[in-house]
């Protein structure tokens, strides 16, 4: 617990020189991905540690930094990589809340699609059937909208 | 003296007759139907209510259920497509991208070092 905190801390203080460097007029690419793959390693902590309440608001720090285009990608892996751990904690609700917040920053259909088959593997995880499948058949729909 | 007896038996005392309007009174007390309904089969009219909305109760939830269940989703194909579609994650999606960004980060960096230093951590 102790020596969870220390990297805790030390995540945190390295994601702080980090933020420094993505508020910057010049924002450099190494400096996002750093922030982002620190704030990948918080949470991972988070979740271990039970602190759910705070992975939401570590995760929407990830979203603000703007990736966009292919980079949403990365985004994507990520959310899918935050919920799978949260889903092994049955941490559902916390999830659940992750999935929309990348919903409702994320812009392409690719990543939309992939988001909305996560919400319906963790409505399945959950045995709300009726959900998952409104959640898959959101996600086809999308895939057929595709040109 | 067997007609004494016979006349005794044909007009009990009435201290008898007494008792028994009393017991009658007392019972009709117990068990008063409301609204004048008469007790059927030996259970009180209240309780026969209670009863007949019990059974309802029942049959709507049982109705509801049934709805419900034919209504249950059974779609095995989509489940399954659901379970199937899965996106590799690595350890660090954003480590990977820079590795891959960057030829002086090793692409096989991993958790167990510094992911913050240049090159994962490699002296």
């Amino acid at each position: 617990m102790r020596r969870a905190l220390l990297w805790l801390s030390v995540a945190a203080w390295l994601a702080g020189g980090a933020s420094a460097a993505v508020q910057s007029p010049a924002p450099n690419e190494e400096a996002r991905l750093r922030f982002a793959a620190a704030q990948h390693e918080i949470i991972t902590i988070l979740v271990r540690e039970g602190q759910y309440d705070r992975v939401v608001e570590e995760f929407q720090k990830i979203l603000a930094l703007g990736f966009a285009g292919p980079q949403e990608e990365l985004v994507v892996r990520e959310t899918w990589a935050i919920v799978k751990g949260l889903m092994e904690q049955h941490a559902y609700d916390t999830a659940h809340r992750v999935v929309e917040s990348a919903l409702q920053t994320l812009k392409s259909d690719d990543s939309h699609f992939a988001l909305l088959m996560l919400r319906g593997k963790l409505f399945k995880e959950q045995g709300r059937l009726r959900e998952a499948l409104e959640a898959y058949r959101q996600a086809q729909r999308l895939q057929q909208q595709r040109p | 003296m067997l007609q004494a007896a016979a006349q005794v038996r044909r007009k009990p005392p009435e201290d008898l007759w007494r008792r028994i309007e009393v017991r009658l009174a007392a019972d009709s007390a117990g068990f008063a139907p409301p609204f004048g309904a008469p007790a059927l089969f030996g259970v009180p009219a209240v309780g026969r209510s209670l009863l007949a909305l019990a059974a309802t109760v029942l049959l709507a939830v049982g109705g509801w259920l049934a709805v419900r269940s034919s209504q249950e989703p059974t779609d095995p194909a989509a489940l399954a497509q659901l379970d199937a579609f899965e996106l590799t994650v690595t350890s660090n999606p954003f480590l990977q991208a820079e590795a891959e960004g960057n030829p002086f980060f090793a692409l096989e960096s991993g958790p167990g070092e510094n992911p913050f230093r240049p090159g994962g951590g490699r002296p």
